[in-house]
C-alpha cells in the first residue's frame, strides 16, 4: 500500500540558515498527528514543503506515491487542505465568502460559484455550526469563529487530509477545546490531519502519532503517549515537567515548578 | 436588489454619459439635438443641412470622443486600483504602485521633447509605463523573494527613479514651448482627446479591464494571502502577472489618452466596496461602471466651469483628497 | 520723448569721459552702473537679451541660456553653438549657473526681467554678489525694441548699427500703425492664437504673448485680462467653435500638421477657408516665445497675412533685406521663401 503522503530526505534552508536537515516521514490515511517543536524547530516549514507553497532545496515530497511537483495544484488543493494561522485580515469578505473560496479547485475560469458550490458551503458551515455567521464580515467574527470558518473552507475544498498550522493559536481555552473536540470528530469520519501546535497537552488529546522535532530534524515519531515523555519535553523546551497519567482520561503535562 | 446593483448601474453610467453629451461650451437647443438625434437614429428629416454638419462635428467630433476617453480613464483607473489593492492586500493602494503613472508620465514627457509626432508621444508614454513596472519586477526578483513587500519596494524605487528622470527631462525643456506642454499635460486633461485616439485604445483598454474582472474570484483568494492562495489551487504567480500586466496596460492607456488623472484608482474601489461589499466579483464591474461615470462627471465640470479648462486631473484630486480624508476611518474599520 | 532724454545722457557720457576705470552709464531703468570702456563680453540672463545682442553683434555673446534649438542653428553663426550654456532666468528650466558665469566674466550682465518679483529680486541680489555690473533694458513690449536696440548698441560701442537698426525697428511699428489704423473696425480679422501641441493653448488679447495680433489689424478672439504671465491658458475646442475666428495662427508645426485632418476642427471658418498659418520660427520665433526682435519682421508678415489687400508687400524680398540688416544674411529667393512656410 502506497503512503498517502511521504516525505523523502528533504531539506530546506532559508538564507543559509538549515531550518530542515534529511526529514523523512510518511503519513497514513486516518491519521491525526501532531507536530511539536520549539519555536525555529522546522515543523511549519516542513507543513509548508508538504502544500507545495515551499520547494524543498533535497529530497521530494510524494502525494500518493506521485511526486508533489508533477501534481497539478487544482487537483492537488481538492485532496488536501491547508488550514492557516489565523492571518492579518485583508477584506470584510463575508463568512460565506470566504468558506466559498474553498471551492475554488472546481471552478472552471469563466464560470460562476454553481448552487451546489452554495450548498456544500452551507453543509461545510452547518457541519462546524457556524451556518447564523454566514452573512457577518469575517473581519468582524472573532478568533475561534475565524478558525472555524477556515476549517469549514477546508471541508468545502472537499479534501480528505487536513494540515493545520497551529489552529489554536489565540484562542481562548474554551474555543481551543471545542476546536480539539471537532477536529477528534472529523477524524472520526475518516479525515486525516497533520497539525503543529505548542501544546503537548492538545497532542496527548487528540493525536495518534506525535513528531517531536527539534533543530531541523526528528527526534521522536510514534503514539503520543510514548513519544511525549519527561526527558523529550526536556529536551524540545527545556522544562521540567511530570507526564500524569489520568485515571482513564487520557496524560496531561504537569511542569515541576508548578507543584 | 444585489443582482440589480450592476445592472442599475450601467444604466446611471449611461445616463450620465447621454446627458454630457448635450452639455457644453457650445449651446444646442434642446430642439436642436432632439432633432439631431431623430435624424441620426431613427432617419427623421432632421435640422438642415449645414445644421446637421455643425451638429454632427460638435457632438460626435468633439464631445462624444472627449465622453467615451473619460469612461474609459475612469473605468480603468478605477479596475487597476481595485486590482491592486487586492492583489497587494492593501485598500491604500493606488494603479501607480508599482511605477506605472510615473514611467507612463517620463515617456510622455520625453516623447514631448524629441519627437514632434504625437504618435511618437503616445508610444513613448505606453512603453516607459511597461519599462518602469519591468524595473519594479526586476527589482523584486532580484532579491529572489516572491513576496508583495519586495514587490512594492520595487515599485517605489522605480517610481521614484522615474519621477526623478522626469524632472531631468523637464529641467532640459525648452522652457517656452515645451515645458508648459508638458506641465499642463501632466495635470491630467483631456482637451486632446480625438476619435482616433478612442478608437486605437478602446480596444486593448476593455480588453484589459475585461480580463481583470474575470479574474475576480482568484483576486478574492490571492486578497487571503499568497500561501492559502496556493493551497486553494490558484497559480499565484501567474495570475499575478496577468493582473500586473493588464492593469499596467490600462493604466499607461489612460497617461496615453489624458496624462495624470490622480485619485481616481483610489477612491473608487472605495466607494464601490461600500456600495457592493468587498467581493472583488462585484467590486471589480461596479468599479468600472462607476469609475466611468465619475471621470465623465469631473470632465463634465472641468469643461464647464469656466471660460478656459481646468486640467480634470486637478479637480479629481481636489474631489478625491478630501474624500478619501471622510472615509478613512472606514477603511480602517474594514481592513484592520 | 524717452529716446532723446536716453540720448542726451549718452552723449553726455560721451562728451565727459570719466577718466576712473570704465564709465558710468544709465541704464534702461534709470540705474548708473559703471562698466569698463571696451566692452567685449556680455551674458544676458534671458533669451530676448541674448537675442538683442545677437541682433546687434553676436560676437559679443559669451554665454547661452539654453543649448541652441534646431531651429535657432539656422541663419546664425557657427560659433554661437560652441558657447557655453549658463542658464538664465526664465521662469522654469534651466536656473543660472553662477560658477560658470564667473568662468565667462562677461564685461556685464545684460538684464531683462518681464516683472518685478521675488524671485527676480533674489536673482538681482545673487547677480550683484557676483561683482558682475548688472546692465537693464527694458524689453517688455514690441514697442520698447527701437529705444532698446539703440541703447544697447551704444553701450557696446556699435552706435552706428544702433542706428541703423533702430531706423528699422522705428519705422516698422510706425508704418505698421498707420496701416492698421486705415483698416475699418469691421474689416479687422478675428484671430485665434493656436499653441501647443493640441492647438488648445492660446492667449489673452491683453498678453504680451499676443501683442502683434491688434497691430496687425486683427482682434484676439480670446479677451480679457492675461491670467498669469505664463500663458498659454487652455480652451475647450467647443470655445473655438465657439469664437469661430477667421484666422488660426499656429505655433506648433505638429498642431498645424493635423489641423486640417482633425475632424474636430473643420467646422471652423479658418479651417474652412484654410487661413490657419503656421507662423515662421527661424532662427527665432516671429511672434512669441520667446519674444525677439524677429518680431519686428512678424508685424510685417501678420499684417500681410491678415490684410493681403491692404497691405501688399512682397514678403520675400522683405525677409531677405530683414535677414541681411539683423542677422547679416544673404538668403536665396527659394530660403526666403522657405523661411515663409517652414
Amino acid at each position: 500500500m502506497t503512503n498517502l503522503l511521504e516525505v523523502k530526505r528533504a531539506g530546506f534552508a532559508y538564507r543559509g540558515q538549515e531550518v530542515l536537515n534529511d526529514v523523512s516521514l510518511a503519513f497514513q490515511r486516518g491519521e491525526v498527528v501532531t507536530f511539536l517543536g520549539p519555536n525555529g524547530s522546522g515543523k511549519t516549514t516542513l507543513l509548508k514543503i508538504m502544500l507545495g507553497i515551499l520547494q524543498p532545496k533535497t529530497g521530494t515530497v510524494l502525494f500518493e506515491g506521485r511526486a508533489l511537483k508533477t501534481i497539478p495544484r487544482r487537483d492537488f488543493a481538492r485532496q488536501v487542505a491547508y488550514v492557516p494561522q489565523i492571518h492579518r485580515e485583508s477584506f470584510a469578505y463575508k463568512v460565506e465568502e470566504v468558506v466559498l473560496m474553498g471551492r475554488m479547485p472546481y471552478q472552471s475560469f469563466f464560470s460562476a460559484y454553481s448552487r451546489k458550490d452554495r450548498d456544500i458551503a452551507a453543509a461545510s458551515m452547518d457541519r462546524l455550526d457556524i451556518l447564523d455567521l454566514r452573512d457577518r464580515p469575517y473581519t468582524e467574527i472573532s478568533g475561534g469563529e475565524r478558525q472555524l470558518t477556515l476549517i469549514a473552507r477546508a471541508l468545502a475544498q472537499g479534501a480528505g487530509v487536513f494540515i493545520m498550522d497551529e489552529p489554536v493559536n489565540g484562542l481562548d481555552y474554551g474555543n481551543q477545546m471545542r476546536l480539539l473536540s471537532g477536529i477528534k470528530g472529523l477524524a472520526a469520519e475518516g479525515l486525516t490531519f497533520i497539525i503543529t501546535t505548542h501544546f503537548p497537552d492538545h497532542a496527548l488529546m487528540t493525536a495518534d502519532r506525535a513528531i517531536l522535532f527539534k533543530d531541523g530534524a526528528v527526534i521522536a515519531d510514534g503514539p503520543p503517549a510514548q513519544t511525549i515523555t519527561r526527558e523529550a519535553i526536556f529536551a524540545l523546551y527545556r522544562i521540567d515537567v511530570n507526564v500524569v497519567s489520568m485515571n482513564d482520561s487520557g496524560r496531561v503535562c504537569m511542569p515541576v515548578w508548578a507543584n | 436588489m444585489r443582482r440589480l446593483t450592476l445592472p442599475l448601474l450601467a444604466l446611471l453610467l449611461g445616463a450620465i454619459m447621454l446627458v454630457s453629451l448635450s452639455l457644453g461650451k457650445y449651446r444646442i437647443p434642446a430642439a436642436d439635438l432632439l432633432g439631431f438625434a431623430g435624424w441620426k437614429l431613427f432617419g427623421l428629416t432632421g435640422p438642415a443641412a449645414d445644421q446637421k454638419a455643425l451638429l454632427e462635428n460638435i457632438l460626435l467630433d468633439i464631445r462624444l470622443p472627449r465622453i467615451l476617453a473619460a469612461a474609459m480613464i475612469g473605468a480603468s483607473l478605477s479596475v487597476a486600483g481595485a486590482a491592486f489593492q487586492a492583489l497587494f492586500i492593501n485598500p491604500l493602494v493606488s494603479p501607480g504602485l508599482l511605477g506605472v503613472l510615473a514611467g507612463a508620465s517620463f515617456g510622455a514627457a520625453l516623447g514631448m521633447v524629441l519627437s514632434k509626432s504625437w504618435a511618437m508621444v503616445q508610444l513613448s508614454t505606453l512603453a516607459f509605463g511597461f519599462v518602469a513596472v519591468g524595473v519594479a519586477l526586476v527589482i523584486a526578483k532580484a532579491y529572489r523573494i516572491n513576496s508583495v513587500i519586495m514587490l512594492v519596494l520595487g515599485g517605489i524605487i522605480s517610481g521614484a527613479f522615474f519621477t526623478a528622470l522626469l524632472s531631468i527631462v523637464k529641467y532640459a525643456a525648452d522652457p517656452y514651448n515645451q515645458l508648459p506642454a508638458i506641465v499642463y499635460w501632466l495635470m491630467g486633461n483631456l482637451s486632446a482627446v480625438d476619435c482616433k485616439t478612442i478608437l486605437f485604445i478602446s480596444l486593448p483598454a476593455a480588453a484589459g479591464i475585461g480580463v481583470i474582472i474575470l479574474h475576480a474570484r482568484q483576486l478574492n483568494v490571492l486578497s487571503m494571502g499568497e500561501e492559502e492562495a496556493k493551497s486553494l489551487g490558484i497559480n499565484v504567480g501567474r495570475v499575478r502577472l496577468i493582473v500586473i500586466f493588464f492593469a499596467t496596460l490600462i493604466s499607461a492607456l489612460t497617461v496615453m489618452v489624458g496624462g495624470m488623472i490622480g485619485w481616481v484608482g483610489l477612491i473608487i474601489p472605495h466607494i464601490c466596496r461600500m456600495i457592493v461589499g468587498p467581493n472583488n466579483e462585484m467590486v471589480l464591474p461596479a468599479a468600472a461602471l462607476i469609475g466611468a461615470a465619475y471621470l465623465v462627471l469631473a470632465d463634465d465640470i472641468a469643461r464647464l466651469l469656466f471660460s478656459y479648462e481646468i486640467p480634470t486631473g486637478i479637480l479629481t484630486s481636489l474631489i478625491g483628497i478630501p474624500f478619501f480624508a471622510l472615509v478613512l476611518k472606514n477603511a480602517q474599520r474594514g481592513w484592520r | 520723448m524717452k529716446v532723446k532724454v536716453l540720448f542726451v545722457i549718452l552723449f553726455c557720457l560721451y562728451v565727459f569721459p570719466l577718466f576712473a576705470q570704465g564709465r558710468e552709464i544709465i541704464d534702461m531703468s534709470g540705474r548708473k552702473v559703471t562698466i569698463p570702456d571696451r566692452i567685449s563680453k556680455v551674458v544676458a540672463v534671458s533669451p530676448p537679451g541674448t537675442y538683442l545682442l545677437y541682433a546687434i553683434d553676436p560676437a559679443f555673446i559669451a554665454g547661452l541660456n539654453f543649448p541652441l534649438w534646431e531651429n535657432e542653428k539656422k541663419y546664425t553663426v557657427a560659433s554661437l553653438g560652441k558657447l557655453p550654456v549658463i542658464g538664465g532666468l526664465v521662469g522654469q528650466g534651466r536656473t543660472l549657473n553662477r560658477e560658470v558665469l564667473l568662468q565667462v566674466r562677461p564685461d556685464f550682465v545684460l538684464f531683462w526681467a518681464w516683472r518685478d518679483d521675488a524671485v527676480n529680486r533674489k536673482f538681482e541680489t545673487a547677480l550683484d554678489q557676483l561683482g558682475l555690473p548688472r546692465v537693464s533694458v527694458r524689453l517688455d513690449s514690441i514697442d520698447d525694441y527701437p529705444a532698446a536696440l539703440l541703447f544697447l548698441a551704444d553701450v557696446l560701442g556699435k552706435k552706428e548699427r544702433g542706428l541703423l537698426l533702430h531706423r528699422y525697428a522705428a519705422d516698422t511699428l510706425r508704418q505698421a500703425k498707420a496701416a492698421a489704423a486705415l483698416i475699418a473696425e469691421s474689416d479687422k480679422v478675428t484671430v485665434y492664437y493656436a499653441e501647443g501641441p493640441d492647438g488648445l493653448g492660446t492667449e489673452r488679447a491683453a498678453s504680451l504673448h499676443a501683442e502683434l495680433i491688434p497691430l496687425a489689424g486683427g482682434v484676439n478672439v480670446h479677451q480679457g485680462e492675461e491670467l498669469d504671465h505664463y500663458g498659454m491658458e487652455k480652451v475647450s475646442m467647443e470655445q473655438v467653435l465657439m469664437y469661430d475666428p477667421e484666422v488660426i495662427l499656429v505655433k506648433e508645426k505638429s498642431f498645424f500638421d493635423t489641423v486640417f485632418i482633425d475632424p474636430r476642427w473643420q467646422n471652423i471658418r479658418a479651417v474652412r477657408d484654410r487661413r490657419v498659418y503656421l507662423i515662421p520660427y527661424i532662427p527665432y520665433n516671429w511672434f512669441d516665445r520667446p519674444p525677439s526682435f524677429m518680431r519686428l519682421l512678424g508685424i510685417k508678415w501678420l499684417l500681410h497675412t491678415l490684410h493681403p489687400d491692404l497691405y501688399q508687400i512682397d514678403m520675400t524680398a522683405e525677409t531677405s533685406s530683414f535677414y541681411k540688416l539683423f542677422l547679416g544674411v544673404d538668403l536665396s529667393e527659394k530660403e526666403a521663401r522657405e523661411v515663409l512656410n517652414p
